[in-house]
């Protein structure tokens, strides 16, 4: 019986231990062995969007791929776009994934410096959401506007027309983006010729550099902190993100367009710069960005405008401004028409 | 004596051979018809498109006449504050003194932001006060124009004007007031037929290093010239390298303009320092000079410094600290006190690693400037031959280039050569080593004039070798030198702005410029907060250098101090 007893409990023991033995082989082959080798990965990106703004997400972005270390670096459009076309043209190392606006995007990818790649997300977005051959896509939108200081600027007196800004009494109290060093003010300007027709957006132009004198800025977010700061009545060409997140904070300010200006809206894009030694990872970036969930994601911080089709999102445009009308800009023709016109801009008095 | 068994030539053939690099990549950058890296063609078309440019009348006006009145305003504030402070007997005396040498601590960078919440139109807190005091309305005083460029750098320089200024007046021989007095002549007579024409020459001196000064900067050039259309040479520098797609020739092609005019005010300033020297008044039996009385106006007089100091020092600091309790701006209508500002510097990874970055930067810079310079200077003093006096020439060329130039200058010879620092901190440490040794070598070369040679052959008759003879005599008569200047570089190159913004990526951001993009992409009031970090990390980085160094770091700052370098 005894012998009996000792020989079952030997048995069990051991056919516990092979189960235990065959477990931890199996759970070492599969997670070890048999999975590929996740070397760890620094993916470098000059991106325009504030660093605040991405931190949701890239933490998200590296909770999901933790063998991706996520290196923002936050740079102004032009300045991301000079450095990466310095960079490359002298074979240093530079971006993997550029997250900029399409008025910097257009010039990377006519100067050869983005790769192709048809993110598995493109299907959910509309053609011109992205670029005809996938050189990049649309992750974030910029809906630019005209922001005003609610203190200072009573509904009774903000201007209606484009030409009600060309009055002297705005002198000195409008403040713009930069029209002369060919990014996103330049471009929105050139943007306005086909909607309100060349002779109009010429004297107008030449009326508001002559009759108002706008400040100039070459940071788009300069242009909403000085409106509500009191600072300037009128902005010209103002990111309704910041205007939003002022508004949030308490701040003076509001937005408005003029009667014959629709909602220009700039796309913020992702493309994968060329040469990346991190192709696979930049393309998970490019695919993460992109989702659904990261979108929503994006939607509901403050606060940035998503570009996914249709989702309920604090921030989305068909939330903040339901009844206007969206014109996706600048074209590529824009763009590379945009270097020429800064002097011409200059000469005009801006 | 000479120490032939050391290999002299190889740290200084080092030295010219890194200031020949941006040197050369500049003016080839000038004529070069494409960006760094690209391909192209020599041309001249870089310096026709400046010439053509209608502005370019406009930006030389503008360097010239803004670097001129701010040279002339802190001259001026100076002269005065030395009198004051040198030879009579105001009250508040030492107080006004430490006062001014604090300031010389804070970057010019966050006291220029700190002016745009005093000085902007509508917004600006004294526009404002002025406004509700008299009626004048809210825009009275303008920061961006060039009334505002020349009273913020005049006011800047100030201190340092100070510094050259003070000791023409503290030094006069009292014998000479003593004739003046004996022959008849009153007091006020004295001091404006003696004492005034002998500091004249510092004067001048003062005048000519703050103009080249004011004409290098970049700082208030950018956060007061760029809003407010004031083209000079600097921001017209960084405008070509900020345009869509940048413009790094035209950019080199009004570098070299900027080089041309600062290498003629330096040449002037070396001429002016060669005439003081002639006003020398100091002799072995000098005593101080009298201090005049200033009886019942002693006190108006310590009311301007009282009022220098509260329309200065005392508001830009406590409007930075106020601005950076708000979530945004706007003095009509303030938000609650928050601490969000400061909580948001944490989440940007450039101030975390800029502050990193800007400490070994800047000590890299400092010993390697130290070292070059040493080798250098002991060549030039020790050994005159034809190559050390070519080398030294050479070497000195980077006397004459703003730091912003010098970046310049550098980015195209980085992204040109094989040289594999280009985005890394090691580029910033380069552009600052070539910036900096032709002045601490300058530093050295006083002291190491005056360290006898027999010093150096009793050593080598005593058996020692050259290398020995210079570790165990040379170098430590020379220590106080070598730290001066190696924390005179620390000092300068941590407060730099200009090389920093063409050199730095996201990687090698320093603190300046993890400030300045900052500040240039939206985030005012998170660099405002950066600013006051800032003050903060440098006044105790200071401190213990001064600590731990046993230095005098105001008499470091001093050009005079330079000049002389501290006694050996």
């Amino acid at each position: 019986m005894r012998r009996k007893a000792v020989g079952t409990s030997a048995k069990v023991a051991a056919i516990v231990v092979a189960i235990v033995v065959i477990a931890a082989g199996g759970y070492y082959y599969f997670y070890y062995l048999a999975a590929p080798p996740t070397q760890q990965v620094t993916l470098k990106v000059y991106g325009s969007a504030d660093t605040q703004d991405m931190q949701t997400v890239l933490k998200d972005f590296q909770g999901n791929y933790s063998y991706i270390t996520v290196n923002y670096q936050e740079f102004t459009p032009p300045t991301a776009f000079a450095k990466i076309t310095a960079e490359l043209a002298a074979h240093n190392e530079t971006a993997d994934v550029a997250f900029i606006t399409n008025s910097l995007m257009n010039p990377l990818k006519s100067a050869g410096d983005l790769i192709s790649y048809n993110s598995t997300q493109s299907a959910n977005y509309p053609p011109n959401y992205h670029e005809g051959k996938g050189y990049f896509a649309t992750a974030i939108l910029l809906p630019v506007v005209f922001s005003y200081n609610t203190q200072l600027v009573t509904s009774a007196n903000l201007p209606k027309t484009l030409n009600d800004l060309t009055n002297s009494s705005w002198r000195g109290k409008v403040i713009m983006h930069d029209v002369t060093i060919g990014s996103t003010g330049t471009q929105y300007m050139l943007s306005l010729v086909p909607i309100v027709g060349n002779a109009t957006f010429t004297a107008w132009a030449k009326a508001l550099a002559t009759n108002v004198k706008p400040t100039l800025t070459t940071d788009t977010t300069a242009i909403a902190n000085g409106v509500a700061s009191g600072q300037y009545s009128i902005g010209i060409v103002t990111y309704l993100h910041d205007v939003v997140r002022l508004q949030s904070q308490g701040a003076p300010i509001g937005w408005f367009l003029p009667q014959e200006v629709p909602l220009l809206t700039a796309p913020a894009s992702v493309g994968i710069v060329k040469g990346t030694p991190h192709l696979a990872a930049a393309q998970l970036f490019e695919d993460f960005i992109l989702s659904k969930n990261t979108q929503q994601v994006i939607g509901d911080t403050a606060v940035r405008f998503v570009a996914y089709p249709g989702l309920t999102a604090k921030y989305s445009i068909s939330a903040v401004a339901p009844n206007e009308m969206v014109v996706f800009f600048p074209t590529a023709q824009v763009s590379a028409q945009a270097r020429a016109w800064g002097p011409i801009f200059r000469s005009w008095g801006f | 004596m000479n120490l032939r068994g050391v290999p002299l030539y190889l740290p200084v053939l080092l030295a010219a051979g890194l200031a020949i690099l941006p040197t050369w990549y500049l003016v080839f950058g000038s004529l070069w018809s494409a960006d760094p890296g690209l391909p192209g063609q020599l041309t001249s078309q870089n310096f026709a498109a400046v010439a053509s440019d209608p502005t370019l009348g406009a930006i030389l006006f503008n360097s010239v006449s803004y670097s001129l009145g701010a040279a002339l305003f802190a001259a001026t504030l100076a002269f005065l504050f030395a009198v004051a402070l040198q030879r009579t007997d105001a009250p508040l005396k030492r107080f006004m003194t430490s006062s001014l040498l604090v300031s010389l601590a804070i970057p010019w960078m966050v006291e220029d932001i700190g002016w745009t919440y005093l000085l902007s139109p509508r917004i600006g807190l004294y526009n404002i006060w002025l406004g509700q005091l008299f009626g004048i309305g809210n825009s009275f005083l303008n920061i961006y124009s060039i009334w505002g460029l020349i009273w913020v750098m005049g006011i800047s320089l100030t201190p340092l004007a100070y510094l050259i200024i003070s000791p023409s007046l503290s030094l006069v021989d009292p014998h000479l007031e003593e004739a003046s007095l004996v022959s008849g002549a009153r007091l006020r007579t004295t001091f404006f037929r003696i004492d005034l024409p002998l500091a004249l020459p510092s004067f001048l001196s003062a005048l000519l290093l703050c103009t080249v000064i004011s004409l290098e900067a970049f700082d208030a050039s950018a956060i007061i010239g760029i809003p407010g259309r004031v083209w000079t040479l600097t921001n017209s520098i960084y405008d070509q390298t900020v345009q869509t797609p940048p413009n790094f020739e035209i950019a080199s092609a009004y570098a070299v303009i900027l080089v041309a005019m600062t290498l003629t005010l330096i040449l002037l300033y070396s001429r002016s320092i060669r005439i003081s020297q002639r006003y020398v008044t100091v002799s072995g039996r000098t005593g101080r000079p009298r201090t005049f009385s200033l009886g019942r106006y002693r006190w108006i007089v310590a009311g301007g410094f009282i009022i220098y100091l509260f329309v200065y020092l005392v508001p830009i600091l406590g409007t930075l600290i106020f601005v950076s309790l708000h979530a945004f701006w706007n003095p009509t209508d303030l938000p609650p006190i928050t601490l969000a500002n400061y909580e948001s510097l944490l989440i940007f990874p450039s101030i975390n690693t800029g502050i990193v970055n800007s400490a070994i930067v800047s000590v890299t810079a400092a010993v390697a400037t130290a070292a070059l310079a040493f080798f250098l200077s002991y060549s030039s003093t020790r050994r005159r031959s034809v190559i050390g006096r070519s080398a030294e020439l050479v070497a000195s060329l980077p006397l004459a280039f703003p730091t912003i130039v010098l970046g310049i200058g550098l980015l195209w010879a980085l992204l040109r050569s094989p040289l594999p620092i280009y985005g890394t901190i090691w580029a910033l440490a380069l552009a600052y080593t070539i910036r900096y040794v032709p002045i601490v070598s300058r530093f050295l070369s006083g002291p190491m004039v005056q360290l006898a040679k027999e010093l150096e052959e009793v050593s080598r008759i005593s058996g020692a070798g050259a290398a020995t003879t210079l570790r165990r005599i040379v170098l430590p008569i020379l220590k106080p030198s070598l730290v001066a200047g190696a924390v005179y570089v620390f000092v300068v190159s941590i407060k730099d702005l200009g090389a920093a913004v063409m050199l730095t990526t996201g990687d090698s951001a320093l603190f300046s410029s993890a400030l300045y993009n900052l500040w240039t992409h939206g985030d005012e009031l998170v660099a405002v907060a950066g600013g006051i970090l800032y003050v903060g990390v440098l006044s105790g980085a200071l401190l213990i250098l001064a600590i731990v160094l046993r230095v005098d770091l105001f008499s470091i700052m001093s050009p005079e101090g330079r000049k002389a370098g501290p006694a050996t």
